[in-house]
């Protein structure tokens, strides 16, 4: 007797609901959740991450900590918030390289572009700051591959002026043997 | 902590950061020199033109620009040298990681010695709406008019001596911004095309203007107040002269322009239906060059009118009114409100049934009805009063011939009378009003 693969009326029901509910949650953009992100993603940055620059010796390193902790519940608390969710990202990787985390930051700024691919602008932020860090580190193969994924996405006749900027020292990354700075 | 507070100790974290400089970080110390706010209110957005006068060094340059806690949207901060800009070269942007949203250009120069630059971008945050002034002379012939803008700053970032742009009308690339914005989330590429139509804004817009702008900055804060007009397709451009400092939280009033001597004609209108028992002054005069307007048309906004009762002009409160966007050529009628000066009282002095028909059963199924209306009418005024009343009639009706009451349309008659000051007059009018079978249209 052959086996019958189709659900029943009220399985088929909670199916559609359970994708309906999906399809709802991914879609319907929650308001209060995004400022709540918003809001902690600020008071991290405002509160520890830009006084850092400025702090020195212990005092830097608590600073950098806290704003790491707080982009890392940022990230914990609100996955649903890419915006957000991919500045802290990628912030996280700054603290991370400030804190002389190199490969720690570098593999931070690659999962922006993995995790939150339609965030451009924290994509090319990003891929450009991990490429900066790993040439100036004198790691210019690793640097370039990331000059590469720049030009290979950015590289657009009609990009913003910021972006050809970018795309265009990425070129001359590319065609140079040593760094610009 | 109010959010500005918030902001502006962000802001102060960041201009420690950057050896005290005001955002633009350099080797040498830049002076920030104007800004210039061009505000398209439709799609809450602002194009933001800085110029600084920068000391460059010969090769390597660099320069740091946040965006941090404003609404600046950094995908279109653009840099340009406006001298020596041969030998001015953008050669990279960086993000640098020790602090979030901030970028540095690396720009090489050939030259040594002071660049005028400017740099663009847009922001969001920065609204404007325009304002009016009508004061009336004693006879109420003639205006000055006087407009002003209020620009409010929410944007999170201070603008100081900064030039005020308003767009007044509709530019599609804007509504287009505009709408896309509200779909965000629905569309996968509306941020993409967001972008892309701001750059061309920014490419069409950013130069508008630019001819008139140096002898704008020759004469600085001291030229008088008057709006520029520069017509482009279907919207216009102002440019408020004169120029004023906006913090971010502040909503402030700049005067535009004051035009005297507009020609006015004062008059009332009585009309029931619309504005019960009170007789409603109205202004109207008309944006042209007889009048001493026409120069440009006038955004919509809030009119307040007086109207001077001394001869050392003592003024008093007219009305508040608001008008739309008035093209040039237009008439502008300003509805002002009642005033108990002029007084108009309806009085039913006779009604009459007539000529009532019956049918085959007995049951009326025509009438007629006779109706005499006066209307007592009385200026307090000093001045001359011109009157327009209104009546409104349904079905099959007609009036006597003698009245002064003219038709207007199917349904509307009206009686302009001029009043003396101080004067009374009565009007009358007879109305026959058939019904039933006595109804012949």
């Amino acid at each position: 007797m052959p086996r019958n693969n189709y659900l029943s009326l009220p399985g088929r029901l909670v199916v559609i609901g359970i994708a309906i509910l999906i399809t709802g949650c991914a879609t319907t953009p929650n308001p209060a959740r995004t400022r709540s992100a918003k809001s902690l993603f600020e008071s991290t940055a405002r509160e520890y991450h830009f006084p850092s620059a400025i702090a020195t010796s212990t005092e830097r390193e608590r600073l950098l900590a806290e704003a790491a902790t707080g982009y890392e519940r940022l990230l914990r608390q609100y996955p649903d918030q890419d915006d957000w969710c991919a500045k802290a990202l990628r912030s996280l990787g700054n603290v991370r390289a400030e804190q002389g985390k190199l490969d720690v930051a570098v593999k931070l700024y690659a999962s922006v572009a993995e995790k939150y691919s339609r965030q451009d602008w924290e994509v090319l932020q990003a891929w450009k700051t991990a490429a900066d860090l790993l040439w100036e580190a004198g790691r210019q193969d690793e640097a370039k591959k990331f000059y590469r994924k720049i030009i290979a996405r950015f590289d657009q006749p009609n990009a913003a002026e910021v972006v050809k900027s970018v795309v265009r020292a990425a070129r001359w990354h590319l065609a140079t043997g040593n760094a610009n700075s | 902590m109010s959010p500005g507070k918030t902001l502006l100790l962000a802001a102060g974290y960041w201009l420690m950061a950057s050896a005290g400089y005001a955002r633009v970080n350099v080797v040498t110390l830049p002076d920030r020199d104007t800004v210039q706010l061009t505000i398209y209110n439709s799609a809450d957005l602002t194009m933001v033109k800085e110029t600084r006068h920068l000391t460059f060094r010969k090769g390597l340059n660099k320069l740091e620009f946040s965006w941090a806690n404003t609404l600046i949207d950094p995908t279109s901060v653009e840099f340009h040298a406006l001298t020596h800009a041969a030998q001015v070269d953008v050669l990279d942007v960086r993000f640098p990681p020790r602090v979030t949203n901030t970028l540095e250009w690396h720009i090489n120069s050939e030259f040594a010695g002071e660049v005028v630059c400017e740099i663009r971008y847009f922001t969001s945050g920065i609204t404007w709406s325009a304002d009016y002034v009508a004061e009336a002379d004693k006879t109420e012939k003639l205006l000055t008019l006087a407009g002003n803008v209020r620009v409010t700053n929410n944007s999170g970032e201070d603008y100081e001596n900064t030039q005020v742009r308003l767009v007044v009308g509709v530019i599609r690339l804007v509504e287009e911004i505009a709408t896309l914005a509200r779909q965000r989330g629905q569309r996968t590429d509306s941020d993409k095309i967001i972008r892309a139509k701001k750059r061309k804004l920014k490419n069409e817009l950013a130069f508008l203007g630019d001819g008139s702008e140096a002898e704008r900055q020759k004469d600085g804060a001291a030229a008088p107040a008057e709006i520029i007009k520069e017509g482009v397709s279907e919207y216009f451009l102002y440019t408020v002269a004169g120029r004023d400092t906006i913090p971010t939280g502040w909503s402030k009033r700049l005067p535009s322009f004051q035009t005297n001597n507009v020609p006015v004609t004062s008059y009332y209108k009585f009309e029931k239906e619309q504005w019960g028992d009170a007789a409603i002054r109205f202004y109207k005069f008309k944006n042209d060059k007889p009048s001493n307007l026409g120069a440009e048309p006038l955004p919509d906004g809030e009119v307040k009118a007086f109207r001077a009762v001394t001869a050392d002009k003592l003024w008093t409160f007219v009305g508040a009114t608001n008008v739309k966007y008035i093209p040039i050529g237009e008439v502008i009628e300003l509805e002002l409100g009642e005033d108990r000066d002029v007084k108009v009282q309806p009085t039913l002095m006779d009604w009459q049934k007539l000529d009532i028909r019956f049918d085959e059963w007995g049951n009326v199924a025509g009438w007629t009805i006779k109706e005499t209306w006066q209307f007592e009418v009385q200026n307090s005024k000093d001045i001359d009063v011109e009157l327009d009343i209104r009546r409104n009639f349904e079905g099959d009706w007609s009036m006597d011939r003698a009245t002064k009451f003219a038709k207007l349309d199917a349904h509307k008659v009206h009686c302009g009378m001029l009043l003396k000051p101080h004067e009374k007059q009565t009007v009358t009018y007879e109305l026959t009003t058939r019904y039933g079978t006595n109804a012949t249209k």
